[in-house]
C-alpha cells in the first residue's frame, strides 16, 4: 500500500511539470496533415469558448470539469493550479528547513542562547500556522509568492527547530563527536560536520509534514481571498468559488480530492503519519 | 483559598500573555511598510489605495484627521505600551473599518458564539474518542479498528474549506440528504454542523494519542495483576486503562483549541457565522489592525488560561503527576 501515495505524488508533480502540454488552447505540434492537440484544450485564464462565455457549466464534452463562474474551463485551472500549490509546498519545506537547522545550531552554542532561542520556538510553534498567518498577513499586508512562503515558513520551523536540536543534543552526547571535540576540532565543525547528519532523518520527515500542512495552508488561505489572488490558478480559489456559487459540485470536488490526495500523500512519504 | 489564589493566578498570566501578544502584534504593525495612520485611513475608505486623483494636501488631511481619530497622532514608541497596557483592561481599541468598539463586539457577541463552538467540538471530540479508543486498542488488528486508523490519517489532511462545504452540501442542502440545520446561532441544533466540521481533526488527534497511551499502559504490570485478580475486561480497558491516559489527552486540549481558533476562521466564514473568525477573516482582508489584534490577544490569553487549568487538572486526574511536578 506504500506505493499509494508515492504515486499520487508523481501525478502531481507530472501534472505540475507538463501543465503546458495537459492544458492548452494552442495545437502542441501541427504539420500540414495533422494536428496534436493538449488532452484539455483550454487555458487556466480563457473566459470564452468558441467566442461566448459560459459561466458556471458542469461537466460536458467541451469542458470535462466544467467551467467556473467567468466562464474558465475548471480541468485547466485544476491542472495549472497544481503549479502554485507545489512551489510553495516545496519552497516552504526548503525554507522551513533551512531556518530551523540555523536556529538549533545557534541554539547549541551556548546554553542562554539555547534558553532563549527555544522559549520563543516553543511559543510560536504553539500557535497554529493558518492563525499566525491569517494574522501576520492582516498585520504586514503583503502578497504574492514569496510572502505566502515566509510567512508559513517560520512558524512551521520554529516547531522543526525544537525537533533537530533534540537531535544534535543527542549526537553531542555519543562519543564519536566528544571525539572530534577532544582532537580540538572547532565547536562549530563538530555541530556541522558530526552531529547534524545524525539529524536528517528527522529533518526529512519535518520537511514532508511541512510540505503537507503548507498545502493545506494555502488552499485554506486562497479561499479566504488572503491567498495568491490576481488570475493565478489555485485549488482553494476553486473551493471559494464553489462557497460562492452555490457549493457547485464540479468546482468543490475535484479540488478538494486533489488537495487531499496530495496533502496525504506528502504527510505519508517519510512515516509522518506513522509518528503523529 | 488556596484554589482562589490559584485562579487568580492562572488569570494573572493570562492575562499577561495577552498583553505580551498585543505589544507584539502592534509593534509588527508599526513595522509594516508605509505610514500607520495612511493604511488605517485606506481601511476606514477615506482615503483609496493608491490614490493618485486627491491632491496631497487634502490626503494630508484626512490622514492627520483619520490618526487623530484612532490615536494615531502620538509617537509610535508612545502608543505601543499604551495599547499594551489597555489591553490588561480588555480595552482593543475602535475597528479602523467601523469604528466600533472592538471588546464590545467581541464580549457581546462574536466572542462567546466561537468560544460555544469551539468547547462543543471539543466535548464532542473528547467524548468520541474516549468511547472509540479503548475498543480499538483492545483489538487493534480488528477491521474496524484498522478502518479508523487510515481513517484518521487521512482526515488529517482534509482541507477544513472542503469539508465543511461537502458537509454543508451533502447533509443540509439535500445532496442527497437533509437531516441538518444550514447552520446560524440560534441554538446550538442549529450549529450542530460547524461543530461537528470542526470536531473532526480533534477527534482523530485524541483518538489516535489516547489508542497508543492505552496500548503502552496495557502492558505494565499492575494490569496483568488486575486480570488475575479478576477483573471484568470491559471495566479494565474502559475504566482504568483510559483514566491512566487522560492526562496526555489533557495535555493536547490547549493545542486542540488553539487549532479550533485557527479553523473557526474558515468554519465560520462557509456557515456565515458571525463569530470572532469571521470576524478575523474580513479583517485580514481589509488591514484592519484592532480586530486582528483583538483576535490574536484573546486568543493567547484562552490558550494560557487552558494550558494551565490543563496542567492542574491533569495532577488531579494522576496524583503522581502533581508530587512530580
Amino acid at each position: 500500500m506504500k506505493w499509494i501515495p508515492r504515486a499520487l505524488l508523481l501525478l502531481v508533480l507530472l501534472l505540475a511539470a507538463f501543465a503546458d502540454q495537459i492544458a492548452n488552447s494552442e495545437p502542441l505540434l501541427e504539420t500540414k496533415n495533422w494536428t496534436v492537440s493538449a488532452p484539455i484544450r483550454a487555458n487556466p485564464t480563457d473566459v470564452r469558448t468558441d467566442g461566448r462565455i459560459a459561466v458556471l457549466r458542469p461537466p460536458s464534452g467541451t469542458h470535462l470539469l466544467g467551467t467556473d463562474d467567468r466562464g474558465r474551463d475548471v480541468a485547466a485551472r485544476l491542472v495549472h493550479g497544481s503549479r502554485p500549490t507545489l512551489v510553495i509546498a516545496a519552497c516552504t519545506a526548503a525554507l522551513a528547513s533551512l531556518l530551523a537547522v540555523f536556529l538549533a545550531l545557534v541554539a547549541s552554542t551556548k546554553p542562554w542562547l539555547d534558553r532563549l532561542v527555544m522559549a520563543g520556538c516553543d511559543v510560536i510553534a504553539a500557535v497554529p500556522v493558518l492563525l499566525l498567518v491569517v494574522i501576520v498577513r492582516g498585520l504586514l499586508g503583503g502578497s504574492g509568492l514569496f510572502a505566502l512562503i515566509l510567512f508559513i515558513s517560520v512558524p512551521r520551523a520554529a516547531g522543526t527547530a525544537r525537533l533537530v536540536r533534540e537531535q544534535l543534543r543527542a549526537a553531542l552526547a555519543m562519543p564519536y563527536c566528544e571525539a572530534a571535540s577532544a582532537l580540538g576540532l572547532s565547536q562549530f565543525r563538530v555541530l556541522w560536520r558530526h552531529a547534524l547528519p545524525a539529524s536528517f532523518s528527522q529533518l526529512r520527515t519535518a520537511a514532508a509534514l511541512t510540505a503537507s500542512t503548507a498545502v493545506l495552508a494555502e488552499v485554506a488561505l486562497s479561499f479566504l481571498g488572503l491567498g495568491l489572488g490576481g488570475d493565478t490558478p489555485s485549488w482553494g480559489e476553486l473551493m471559494r468559488q464553489a462557497h460562492e456559487n452555490q457549493l457547485a459540485w464540479w468546482l468543490l470536488v475535484p479540488a478538494g480530492v486533489a488537495t487531499t490526495g496530495l496533502a496525504w500523500s506528502l504527510s505519508s512519504q517519510f512515516g509522518g503519519n506513522r509518528r503523529a | 483559598m488556596k484554589t482562589a489564589l490559584a485562579v487568580a493566578s492562572m488569570a494573572l498570566r493570562a492575562l499577561g500573555a495577552g498583553a505580551i501578544v498585543c505589544l507584539i502584534s502592534w509593534s509588527l504593525v508599526e513595522c509594516a511598510p508605509g505610514d500607520t495612520a495612511e493604511r488605517a485611513a485606506v481601511t476606514r475608505g477615506a482615503l483609496a489605495p493608491g490614490d493618485i486623483q486627491t491632491s496631497t494636501t487634502v490626503q494630508a488631511e484626512l490622514i492627520a484627521e483619520v490618526a487623530l481619530d484612532f490615536d494615531l497622532h502620538e509617537s509610535p514608541i508612545l502608543r505601543v505600551p499604551k495599547r499594551g497596557l489597555h489591553a490588561i483592561r480588555f480595552d482593543f481599541g475602535r475597528s479602523w473599518r467601523d469604528g466600533q468598539s472592538v471588546s464590545g463586539r467581541i464580549v457581546s457577541t462574536a466572542g462567546v458564539i466561537t468560544l460555544v463552538l469551539s468547547l462543543a467540538a471539543l466535548a464532542i471530540a473528547f467524548l468520541l474518542a474516549g468511547i472509540g479508543a479503548p475498543r480499538s486498542a483492545r483489538c487493534p488488528q480488528s477491521p474496524g479498528s484498522q478502518i479508523a486508523t487510515f481513517a484518521s490519517a487521512v482526515v488529517l489532511s482534509l482541507p477544513i474549506p472542503w469539508i465543511a462545504m461537502l458537509a454543508l452540501d451533502v447533509f443540509a442542502y439535500g445532496h442527497p440528504l437533509s437531516i441538518a440545520p444550514k447552520g446560524g446561532m440560534d441554538s446550538l441544533v442549529h450549529s450542530l454542523l460547524p461543530i461537528v466540521v470542526l470536531a473532526v481533526a480533534p477527534t482523530a488527534v485524541f483518538w489516535r494519542h489516547l489508542r497508543q497511551e492505552i496500548r503502552d499502559a496495557a502492558d505494565a504490570q499492575w494490569v496483568v495483576a488486575a486480570r488475575a485478580r479478576g477483573v471484568d475486561e470491559s471495566r479494565l480497558w474502559n475504566r482504568h486503562l483510559l483514566k491512566l491516559a487522560l492526562p496526555t489527552i489533557l495535555a493536547l486540549v490547549p493545542v486542540m483549541l488553539a487549532y479550533l481558533l485557527a479553523a473557526s476562521i474558515v468554519v465560520e466564514r462557509v456557515f456565515a457565522i458571525d463569530g470572532l473568525g469571521s470576524m478575523a477573516a474580513s479583517a485580514a482582508q481589509d488591514g484592519d489592525a484592532p480586530v486582528l489584534i483583538a483576535f490574536a490577544s484573546l486568543s493567547a490569553m484562552l490558550i494560557s488560561a487552558t494550558t494551565q487549568a490543563m496542567n492542574r487538572l491533569s495532577g488531579v486526574v494522576d496524583p503522581r503527576r502533581e508530587v512530580q511536578s
